[in-house]
């Protein structure tokens, strides 16, 4: 039998920012089944359907560019996909669109997020202390955590006042080494306000030329915009 | 309400808990609804939503225009401290609003050690814990479920108890509720209304006396209420629905399957099991309905596994066509079979296949006890033959791996019984060396005891518990004599002691579990929260001793603390086979021959004629 490989975009935003990814794997898996999709399963003791979801978010971050990979055993109505899955998906995940196939994850390299902190620091020296040297222990699988500098891993930094504190947009490497947006929390606590709380939102994907990664819907390509409607 | 606490979800355990906004979560239009109910679960979100009652309940509800029925579960710790810090009452997941402006919280007491998490959701919601000291603008706050046929531990906090199965008497109750609300009558005139529904108790409308030895002396039903309150069954058992649109979880939950259940009652009349007597008589569902309803729970929920549930899922009487015609769908879609509570005696091969189509689930046996002698006891009616034969076929069909559950501290029990059990244990690993397939593989034989705890409504009832102390030197005895390549594990006595203390405790039990509360006893049926100390400190402080209930032999002639709640099964039945355990006498299953429990005579068993 032969598979097809559908990509999805969608969103991961208000309440639904608390589901992890592995609970997340399995609402789509069970989505999927109530919407009779005919996914593509493993073989063998304990058939799963192969369901995977590019750079997976950590809990309490949201996102307007999430990506999900599935295969199809057989052909189904792509168009239609995005409207009839959001009938079965909780609140604040929303599929945006589908199509068929799409370039490997592995091609992403950057993500770009917005961060939003409640503090009095002002922006510029913010800014000064992300583009100069910030040393916070980063944790990697399996090992004790690190003192690292993030700064090599930030592409871009921005930050300009918010309402009552700060937005930053930020770049961030995703893959190889990837940086997750908690460590700039991390070290703005640690060198700036310790008392200082934050928002995340990852708003869209840019492979290693810092293009966006593909045409599906996300702020990337202006399709969203932030903040976003719940 | 996320909003206001959106700060600190991300710093609680599972946040996802406290945050609704599942797929198949009711949410209506407040504009809409005159009577707002909240289904308060005191446990876990995790445990709550993997409860039947709840979502049969839930479903059925909703269903009535006008009613909207939310959902409240006991918050972990970490978010009870958060809720507490923010000063945000407890709250139902569909709207966020908090408890106290609810119309009616209703809570299921599946199990004595949450009793202290359903004074702390009221407390969370900012309602007095006494029912007498809450007023007319409060929400009635009723209880069901399986604790309820000894309600009086908790008759100082509800006002009123649903006895029984549920799924008709809360359509009236509700109904009478909702009338009530527009009348602008009091709540005492409500309570004086609705304690006329069969099935419905209201503990203030009667008065327990005590005699100086702390026996009751006599209940009186006060204002014309009824001498005692008969238990509701469904039954015609093939009409109750499944949810058409179930809420499926966000976050994996204990039982993350789609559940059928097959038939309630059960016709075994095991002596120790208290639903096995509250539950009869034995309703069984039609295969027709059940395979309609199979399909529907599958499809509608999106589970890759579907339990066929009950008290005894092997007697059920069309299980093996059921189970052909369920897998010849269930298959094709990859969604496995799991049938929990098997009987060793009726486990085959055909079965085992059965249950191994799609994916291979564990093995789990229950023969209770390690001797013949003990098993005939307590009415198990299962021989080691049986056990051995079921297991040889496991082994041969190539499992590796078998759980075994037990009970320490039956009556009439001797350390040879005790002993037995880990010698049992013993024997199922000499059979699987015998009979496994992979000689590369180790084989899993874990085997548990629990704590044996009496339950009002069981032969059983008027035993005394065995104490902590004998508890773990026979949990020692069996533990010294199992191979090293078995694991055993036993229950904790001191928390099956609190149990015992309130499945068969008074009304005056009420003020110690306040006391607890307020001391911080919570969540005391998760190991990391539970303390025997502070339990102990609230006996204390309140001159109760805990030992008249857990550990005194009652007389038959005694007037227990649930005299007045009938599930129908007769008193005399219970004594006779209460007489038969301590003679070793094994009573036939209803099937086989009826024993004559009571629910015949009174023309409510379906499967005799009077």
């Amino acid at each position: 039998m032969s598979h097809l490989n559908v990509r999805l975009a969608y969103q991961k935003t208000g309440r639904a920012k608390y589901i992890s990814h592995l609970d997340l794997m399995r609402v789509f898996a069970r989505a999927f089944a109530r919407l009779k999709i005919p996914l593509r399963f493993s073989e063998g003791f304990n058939p799963h359907p192969y369901l995977s979801i590019a750079m997976p978010l950590g809990v309490g971050i949201e996102s307007l560019c999430e990506r999900l990979d599935f295969g199809i055993s057989q052909a189904i109505n792509i168009g239609s996909l995005p409207y009839r899955l959001n009938a079965e998906l909780p609140a604040g995940i929303r599929a945006e669109a589908a199509v068929i196939g799409g370039r490997p994850f592995a091609q992403i390299a950057f993500a770009e997020y917005k961060i939003t902190v409640e503090t009095n620091i002002p922006p510029n020296r913010i800014h000064a202390l992300f583009t100069s040297t910030v040393i916070v222990s980063k944790r990697s699988k399996k090992k004790a955590p690190v003192p690292t500098d993030i700064v090599p891993m930030i592409k871009n930094f921005s930050c300009v006042r918010f309402r009552d504190g700060i937005q930053i947009t930020a770049l961030l490497a995703s893959q190889n080494p990837s940086l997750n947006p908690e460590y700039i929390a991390e070290g703005f606590r640690q060198y700036l306000d310790p008392e200082a709380s934050f928002d995340f939102v990852r708003t869209a994907l840019f492979d290693a030329a810092a293009h966006p990664f593909d045409a599906l819907a996300g702020e990337g390509n202006g399709v969203c915009s932030y903040p976003p409607k719940n | 309400m996320l909003t206001k606490l959106s700060r600190h979800l991300s710093g609680v355990r599972r946040p996802a808990r406290y945050t609704g906004g599942e797929v198949g979560a009711v949410i209506k239009d407040k504009h809409d609804i005159d009577l707002r109910v909240a289904f308060c679960f005191p446990d876990t979100y995790e445990i709550g939503m993997s409860c039947l009652g709840l979502r049969i309940l839930y479903d059925l509800i909703n269903r009535q225009p006008g009613i909207w029925c939310e959902r409240a579960f006991a918050p972990w710790d970490d978010m009870r401290q958060v809720l507490i810090r923010t000063k945000t009452p407890l709250y139902a997941l569909e709207s966020g609003d908090g408890l106290c402006g609810f119309d009616v919280l209703a809570f299921t007491l599946q199990y004595e050690m949450s009793y202290t998490n359903v004074l702390s959701m009221l407390d969370l919601a900012g309602i007095p814990l006494r029912a007498d000291n809450r007023g007319e603008r409060h929400p009635i706050v009723i209880a069901g479920g399986p604790c309820t046929f000894n309600p009086e531990p908790l008759a100082d906090f509800i006002d009123l108890f649903v006895i029984g199965e549920g799924e008709e008497v809360i359509i009236e109750l509700l109904g009478c509720i909702r009338t009530w609300k527009k009348s602008g009558d009091s709540k005492a005139a409500l309570l004086t209304d609705v304690c006329r529904i069969p099935g419905v108790y209201v503990p203030s409308l009667y008065n327990v006396s005590y005699g100086k030895d702390g026996l009751i002396t006599e209940i009186t039903p006060l204002h014309g209420t009824p001498e005692t309150v008969d238990k509701r069954i469904i039954k015609d058992f093939d009409s109750v629905c499944v949810p058409e649109r179930p809420i499926v979880p966000n976050i994996e939950i204990v039982h993350d399957r789609a559940a059928l259940e097959l038939f309630r009652g059960c016709i075994r009349g095991c002596r120790f099991c208290q639903a096995g007597f509250t539950s009869r008589p034995v309703r069984e569902k039609s295969p027709q309905t059940l395979c309609r309803q199979a399909k529907s729970v599958i499809e509608n929920s999106g589970c890759s596994e579907i339990g066929l549930v009950s008290l005894s899922t092997s007697d059920y009487t069309y299980l093996r066509p059921l189970c052909d015609s369920i897998l010849e769908w269930c298959e094709p879609m990859r969604v496995s079979l799991s049938l929990p509570s098997l009987r060793a005696d009726s486990f085959s091969k055909e079965l085992l296949n059965k249950v191994q189509k799609v994916r291979k689930s564990g093995l789990t046996f229950a023969p209770e006890a390690g001797t013949p002698r003990m098993r005939d006891v307590i009415n198990k009616n299962l021989t080691e033959k049986d056990l051995m034969d079921a297991l040889q076929t496991a082994f041969l069909g190539g499992w590796n791996g078998v759980k075994l559950y037990f009970m320490i501290g039956l009556p009439t029990e001797t350390d040879e019984d005790v002993r037995e059990i880990g010698e049992l244990c013993n024997r199922v690993y000499y059979m699987w060396r015998q009979s496994r397939q992979d000689k590369g593989r180790s084989v899993r034989i874990s085997s548990g005891a629990s704590c044996f705890v009496p339950k009002p409504h069981t032969p059983f009832q008027w035993e005394p518990m065995d104490s902590v102390q004998a508890l773990r030197r026979k949990a020692g005895l069996v533990k010294d004599t199992v191979r090293k390549q078995i694991t055993f594990r036993w229950h904790d006595p001191l928390t099956s002691y609190i149990e015992a203390v309130f499945a068969r405790g008074d009304r005056r039990l009420g003020k110690v579990l306040e006391q607890a509360y307020r001391l911080g006893c919570r969540m005391d049926g998760w190991s990391e929260f539970f303390s025997s100390e502070r339990w102990m400190e609230a006996f204390r402080l309140e001159g109760l001793d805990p030992d008249f209930y857990a550990l005194r032999r009652r007389d038959f002639d005694e007037i227990l603390p649930w005299a007045h709640i009938s599930c129908g099964v007769s008193r005399e039945y219970l004594q006779n086979e209460c007489r038969r355990a301590y003679a070793a006498q094994p009573t036939p299953d209803c099937r086989s021959e009826c024993s004559g429990c009571g629910l015949g005579s009174n023309g409510r068993c379906l499967n005799v004629t009077p």
